[in-house]
């Protein structure tokens, strides 16, 4: 099947499987803009998957995914998200700058830019603090330090 | 015009200037950074707005719009990649002149046409903006419901490969502005998780769809970044003359300043076709046409006079309809939104100060923007050496300070997150983030229109009466029409084109 057809086929059970879950609301009202939208979207996804079907798209070929690398950078972004609240906001943004530049460029690591890329975490998260605690004065969860 | 002069003041407090030089600055910077675009960049400014004062915040935001269309130039020119679309044109004879050695003055040339283009452009908003505002107060629910349906279409016709995946992006926008609370009844819809119980504000959005697929973009080009040393060559003594010999070149400003304009009306156009149709017309009016693509200086004036003067006539729609000329001009709507600040006469009148130190701010950063982009050029290229890695924690960072900063709410970067990856997965298969975006800040006024509608054409005329008749509803609806039979058109003339081209190869 090509890609398109994939896409519209996705489109099309995502649209069915939300219309079904407007089922239970009694409020007709509070349906009819939302319903209408995904009866669109339905005609739309079925299209999309029709053209898939008479349109032959172009396939590109380029360097295969970067499939690690993406998982590395995802799992990093969710650690991030799950100690920012207890380690607090400044802290864990200085040890993910640093997490992200050693791990996924740990391949020209070296002593100098290690130090390099620790400094650049640490101005980084010092002008954040100045922008948004200092200027904005945003409260931001404390954690352990501040 | 009387107003403009009145509130012109306000835009020349210490505060303001402050903000709008920083403003210039960091646009020139951001849009000369190759990997960061634009409307990224003022997406992830938005919530820094928050914090201020209406006007000095949309100062910020309209400073970084300006600045970043002609920032972009700077990496056009010299390493002959756009930063923005709206900078094609530029690279045919700016990257040339750098080759040749004269990557300043090309620069130069390129911030002094964006001044002309930029201040021509500003004169025909601040003319046709307010006169065009007063016929929105013509307008009632059905047809404000097909304003927000037109500028959804123009968008998807314009910001994506495919009308169709365009326009199921428009639609997913809507669908998303409706999680939580119904507006009018207060009945609860697609909450599925407790995060989604507030429904989906703007700012998580914005931020989610512009600044993720970015990070994870930069990922990608990991090990495989283009080589940016530069050859720059600074050259002593030539602001004047450069100067001078820009503004002799009156015909091509001319056209390129007009074009600009003109095609700076038309929503969802932008800066790209403003440049390229302006670059065309002056090549062709030239005595020596061949002399286009090998550095001819005209070549970056017509370009760059016409994508500037494209940003003051796109906000028109914006201001008046809600209608965004760019994708950009999109997340500025979100950031007038935040504000409590919605497009129409209201603007013009309730917020005349707010909206009026906007505009004269807009004219003072097309100044500031060709100041610091002369006084800046030639350090400009340093900026195309920030390491991809730096970026890309950066700007995660930044994502997630500015998405919480908004409501002191970590659900609201969860959903800024999970939006940010479905939408990186959504590009790799053809999605683009404009229409999506747009259909969450226009969902909440198509849905309160069409339900406000709905109830009155029960009680008088009946639903198809009410919505389908009418001058102004059958004129909105030509231009759904329209602006969705153009997209076909132009889908299906490149289908052709590259059939063709394959034909050939083969």
């Amino acid at each position: 099947m090509r890609k398109d057809a994939i896409v519209g086929l996705v489109c099309l059970v995502g649209s069915v499987v939300l219309y079904s879950t407007l089922g239970h609301i009694d409020e007709p009202r509070a349906v009819t803009f939302p319903k209408t939208i995904i009866i669109i979207m339905i005609i739309l996804s079925a299209l999309l998957l029709l053209q898939g079907f008479i349109v032959k798209s172009a396939e590109k070929k380029g360097p295969g995914y970067p499939w690690l690398r993406f998982l590395i950078l995802f799992s990093l972004i969710v650690a991030y998200f799950a100690v920012s609240e207890s380690l607090g906001f400044y802290i864990s943004a200085f040890l993910f700058f640093i997490a992200v530049t050693y791990i996924l460029g740990k391949s020209d690591l070296s002593l100098k830019k290690a130090g390099l890329r620790a400094l650049s975490s640490a101005i980084f998260t010092a002008v954040l603090f100045v922008l948004f605690s200092v200027m904005l004065e945003v409260q931001t969860p404390r954690g352990v330090l501040f | 015009m009387a107003e403009f002069f009145q509130y012109f003041p306000n835009a020349l407090t210490v505060t303001n200037l402050l903000v709008l030089v920083l403003g210039v600055i960091g646009g020139l910077l951001l849009g000369a950074t190759p990997g960061l675009s634009p409307t990224m960049a003022v997406a992830l400014l938005v919530p820094f707005t928050f914090h201020m004062e209406p006007a000095t915040g949309l100062i910020l935001l309209g400073a970084v719009y300006t600045a970043t269309v002609a920032g972009g130039a700077i990496s056009a020119i010299l390493i002959n990649i756009p930063g923005a679309p709206a900078n094609i044109a530029t690279l045919l004879d700016g990257h040339s002149m750098a080759q040749q050695g004269h990557s300043q003055k090309a620069l130069y040339f390129c911030f002094i046409s964006s001044l002309v283009g930029g201040l021509f452009g500003m004169v025909m908003m601040i003319l046709f903006t307010p006169p065009l505002a007063e016929v929105a107060l013509k307008f009632g629910p059905p047809e404000m419901f097909w304003t927000a349906l037109f500028g959804i279409t123009v968008m998807a016709g314009l910001s994506s490969g495919s009308i169709l995946k365009g326009l199921i992006g428009g639609m997913f926008g809507l669908l998303i502005s409706t999680i939580g609370m119904s507006p009018m009844l207060g009945t609860e819809r697609f909450v599925f998780i407790d995060v989604l119980a507030g429904g989906v504000a703007i700012v998580p959005a914005l931020i989610g769809l512009f600044a993720i697929p970015q990070v994870f973009s930069l990922m990608e080009g990991l090990g495989r970044e283009t080589n940016t040393n530069v050859d720059f060559k600074p050259e002593k003594g030539i602001v004047f003359s450069t100067v001078i010999e820009n503004l002799k070149m009156v015909k091509t400003l001319g056209i390129g300043s007009v074009v600009g304009s003109i095609i700076g009306v038309i929503p969802g156009a932008g800066g790209q076709v403003a440049g390229l149709i302006s670059y065309d017309q002056v090549r062709k009016f030239h005595k020596h046409p061949e002399s286009f693509g090998k550095g001819n200086p005209e070549g970056v004036a017509a370009a760059e006079s016409a994508n500037n003067a494209m940003v003051g006539p796109s906000l028109i729609p914006l201001l008046t309809l809600s209608v965004p000329g760019s994708p950009t001009a999109a997340v500025l709507l979100g950031g007038l939104l935040i504000h409590g600040l919605f497009p129409g006469p209201d603007l013009f009148r309730t917020n005349a100060e707010v909206t009026y130190t906007f505009i004269a701010s807009l004219v003072l950063a097309q100044l500031a923007m060709c100041v610091f982009g002369l006084l800046l050029s030639r350090y400009s290229y340093s900026v195309m050496r920030v390491p991809n890695l730096e970026m890309i924690a950066a700007v995660t960072i930044l994502a997630v300070f500015g998405t919480y900063s908004v409501q002191n709410s970590f659900d609201d970067v969860i959903v800024m997150f999970s939006l940010g990856t479905l939408m990186y997965i959504g590009r790799k298969v053809g999605f683009s983030g404009a229409p999506v975006v747009l259909g969450i800040i226009l969902g909440v006024i198509a849905e309160d229109n069409f339900l406000k509608g709905k109830l009155i054409a029960d009680t008088d005329v009946g639903v198809f009466n009410y919505f389908f008749t009418g001058h102004l509803n059958i004129i909105l609806i030509a231009l759904c029409l329209g602006s969705l039979g153009y997209s076909v058109y132009s889908e299906v003339k490149q289908y052709k084109k590259m059939k063709t081209i394959k034909q050939e190869a083969a």
